[in-house]
């Protein structure tokens, strides 16, 4: 995911990080405004769309019955898959599985730490399944961290139907799914992250990296924070070495960062809500005017 | 520690930690033939990882019965492969070798806890013994967390891994002091998390004086016997 | 077998959403949905949720090869894995979404002036978010807009509509329900003016006195649809005005 630049352009990022003013206005640590629309996909258990400057992320939500991991016998589980859609800005180029399998375990290990006891339906045997699916619509820089907002913001609005257990004398177990729509339990995703990566450009690190500082920086860091402010996965994924005095100084704006981002998200999830329960019939999702919503 | 292990091979390298047992293997610099190598032109050589685990290696063997299993293994021997590479990459100067690729293959003999920090030593040794040559040596060490209690255990088993709160895998070029390798999973606070890198570092310093008087006495080693003849 | 015992046309004449057998779901059609692709569009009718995007013309990408007098048009149709009632798992390679898309271009290869563009290349990308029937008839309309707001010259707007045939009575836009019910299922695009069909296309099998209803059908749906995908066009084109004209830089 990166761009080819003159050697000038990157002299030019880099001079503006050194001097904590990058070329959109912004101070090294701060973080571009997103939006955030939940529930616009209707036949899935929770959806969510997250947009931060160009990149677009679609995150589709859905419950299965199916067989628990052996190893967790009384616990649900995440599946976890992501796909550069078609639609995205010259798709060809990043449709390489590496990247796809690179995001989608990256955000299967921040949701390790998550406790899915309240999935389990018969230990051993039967339990919900989380199918979590992304589509990148457009990748524009920074996907790691607008993913990972979306499947938070998909989580929570993720409804999963009441199942009644019933024993049928024989030993044999029943299941009844509930198809009544406010029959419904919902995830707990207060352990569930966000990721915040950091780009070191020069002899500093900067969060919420456009596609242009992208492709300048010289390693990358994704910390994933949950609201505790605690670590839930550290990991360097680009071959650039990085001092780790400079490491420390971005774990700790990470730390910073995200607890900043999840307030932020709980807030605009908060906000869409009443926004609907006043207006329900309004327009959302693709059919929002897109100067309205940028 | 020793190098020189396989004998067709460019340069080999085997590594044993007690019950953690990893072999490596580097073929290159030669021609780049995997799918796409011969059609581009690179200035760079690529460096290519490859990770297979002994079926024997690792008790959670048992676990991974069962196909999906075996695919979310497949995946994380991927991962685990493209961990490595990106550990070494900045170090070892692929401007030196245009059009070529250098392939490693990393076998796991025995996995008794932080098989990633010494696939890395061991490749980083297979390195030096092929004679490709590399800013410094990169050297690798592992730590696992524990958050009740604040402890940062070095270098831990397997044992210790599972239940620990979180693991740390951090790579470190010695003698210019930086991190090319980052990789933590399992929740910690900061401050322990800074600890854990603190400690992996000081461990990266002795394994980089070891692995020197490594590759030294096997140099030596490798003299004498030519001059025996 | 349960679909034989389902009633797909009530004995009121009312269609198991509640439509009439000649009536349209409801259309709800977006130009300019992403600001850096060419053109893209989004159309909803009823459940079905399609997004078009179109970049081009550009040069001919590696794998194709350049054609001296004419564009080439390339279609790509994917399916999201959370579009269809049970989750599906992703497929790399499908071969009905290949089949489609094969469907699509072909389509506007009618309707797309190519011989404008020599030795360039269009891409038109269409992506199914929500998966309710008729989604080869809807990729057409979604196409048509993100060309139209790529730029790209076209003879005409290429309107599609879906037909089909339960019980002898010939259903106009088809949900996944009658679609799944083993009736014959019609797809036709035409040039909305000259009315020139540039697909049609026919799965299962129809008594050839009744193919005659069920085309006309189709046609009169094309003509519906075609006046829906003229206001929202319209209607981007006021928005791209009206930025202009205020000075705020629109996105084109």
């Amino acid at each position: 995911m990166t761009l080819a630049l003159s050697r000038f352009e990157q002299e030019d990022i880099a001079a503006g990080v050194a001097a904590n003013l990058r070329s959109d206005g912004r101070l090294r640590t701060d973080y571009r405004p997103f939006t955030v629309e939940s529930g616009i996909v209707s036949n899935t258990s929770g959806s969510a769309r997250v947009r931060l400057g160009l990149t677009d992320v679609l995150v589709g939500v859905k419950a299965e019955i199916g067989e628990p991991d052996q190893a967790k016998p009384t616990q649900g589980r995440f599946e976890v898959t992501v796909d550069f859609s078609s639609t995205s800005a010259s798709a060809a180029a990043f449709d390489d599985d590496n990247t796809e399998t690179e995001l989608a375990s990256a955000i299967a290990r921040t949701l390790k730490g998550v406790d899915l006891s309240a999935l389990c339906i018969v230990p051993g045997e039967q339990c919900w399944v989380i199918y979590i699916d992304a589509l990148i619509l457009v990748a524009a820089g920074n996907a790691y961290d607008v993913l990972s907002l979306a499947v938070r913001a998909a989580l929570a609005n993720t409804r999963i139907p009441k199942v009644e257990v019933s024993d049928d004398g024989h030993g044999r177990v029943e299941l009844e799914v509930s198809d009544d729509p406010h029959h419904v339990t919902e995830l707990d995703i207060r352990a569930v992250p966000v990721i915040v990566t950091l780009s070191k450009i020069g002899a500093f690190h900067i969060v919420d990296a456009t596609i242009e500082e992208e492709s300048c920086a010289k390693s990358r860091v994704h910390v994933a924070v949950d609201s505790k402010g605690a670590f839930c996965m550290v990991t360097k994924a680009s071959a650039g070495g990085i001092e780790p005095q400079l490491l420390f100084d971005a774990l700790e704006s990470a730390k910073q960062v995200g607890q900043h981002l999840l307030s932020q998200l709980e807030a605009t999830l908060k906000q869409e809500e009443r926004a609907l329960a006043m207006f329900p019939n309004s327009q959302r999702g693709f059919l929002t005017d897109l100067q309205s919503a940028t | 520690m020793s190098t020189g292990t396989v004998s067709h091979a460019n340069g080999s390298a085997y590594l044993e930690l007690a019950g953690t047992r990893v072999m490596a293997a580097v073929y290159g610099p030669r021609e780049n033939t995997r799918a796409g190598g011969l059609q581009q032109f690179n200035e760079q050589a690529v460096l290519q990882c490859d990770v297979a685990r002994a079926p024997f290696a690792s008790p959670r063997d048992d676990a991974r019965i069962g196909t999906d299993a075996n695919t979310s293994a497949a995946a994380a021997d991927r991962q685990f492969a493209t961990s490595v590479a990106t550990a070494l990459q900045s170090s070892v100067r692929l401007e030196k070798y245009a059009k070529s690729s250098i392939d490693l293959f990393v076998t796991i003999i025995g996995d008794d806890g932080g098989a990633l920090a010494a696939s890395i030593n061991c490749c980083t040794l297979a390195l030096a013994d092929a004679g490709i040559e590399m800013n410094d040596m990169v050297t690798a060490a592992s730590v696992a967390l524990a958050a009740n209690t604040n402890i940062v255990l070095w270098d831990p088993t397997h044992l210790e891994e599972s239940r620990a709160s979180a693991i740390a895998t951090q790579a470190l070029r010695v003698s210019d002091n930086l991190v090319t390798l980052l990789d933590q999973s399992g929740e910690s606070s900061l401050k322990l998390s800074v600890k854990a890198l603190e400690a992996c570092s000081s461990m990266s310093v002795q394994l980089h004086g070891l692995m020197q008087q490594t590759l030294v006495s096997s140099l030596l080693e490798r003299r004498k016997q030519q001059l025996l003849p | 077998m349960l679909s034989r015992k389902l009633e797909f046309v009530s004995p009121e004449g009312l269609r198991i959403d509640g439509r009439r057998p000649n009536e349209l779901r409801r259309i709800q059609a977006r130009v300019g949905v992403f600001m850096q692709a060419d053109g893209s569009a989004y159309i909803e009718q009823g459940n079905t949720k399609i997004l078009a995007t179109v970049y081009g013309p550009h040069e001919v990408s590696r794998k194709n090869k350049p054609l001296h007098d004419r564009a080439i048009i390339n279609c790509e149709y994917r399916v999201a894995s959370f579009a269809t009632a049970e989750r599906k798992k992703p497929v790399r390679t499908d071969k009905r979404a290949l089949d489609l898309a094969a469907a699509v271009r072909g389509a506007f290869e009618g309707a797309v002036m190519t011989q404008l563009y020599p030795r360039s290349q269009i891409d038109i990308f269409l992506q199914v978010l929500q998966s309710d029937g008729g989604n080869r008839a809807v990729c057409i309309n979604a196409a048509t807009l993100a060309l139209m707001d790529a730029g790209i010259a076209m003879k005409d707007f290429v309107c599609a509509c879906s037909v089909g045939c339960i019980d002898d009575t010939p259903l106009l836009d088809i949900n996944y329900i009658e679609d799944s019910a083993g009736g014959p299922d019609l797809t036709v695009a035409v040039l909305a003016r000259s009315r020139k069909t540039v697909l049609v296309e026919m799965d299962s099998r129809l008594h050839i006195d009744r193919f005659d209803d069920v085309l006309r059908l189709a046609i009169d749906g094309c003509q519906a649809i075609h006046s829906i995908l003229d206001s929202a066009m319209v209607e981007r084109t006021k928005a791209l005005l009206a930025g202009a004209a205020s000075g705020a830089d629109a996105d084109l």
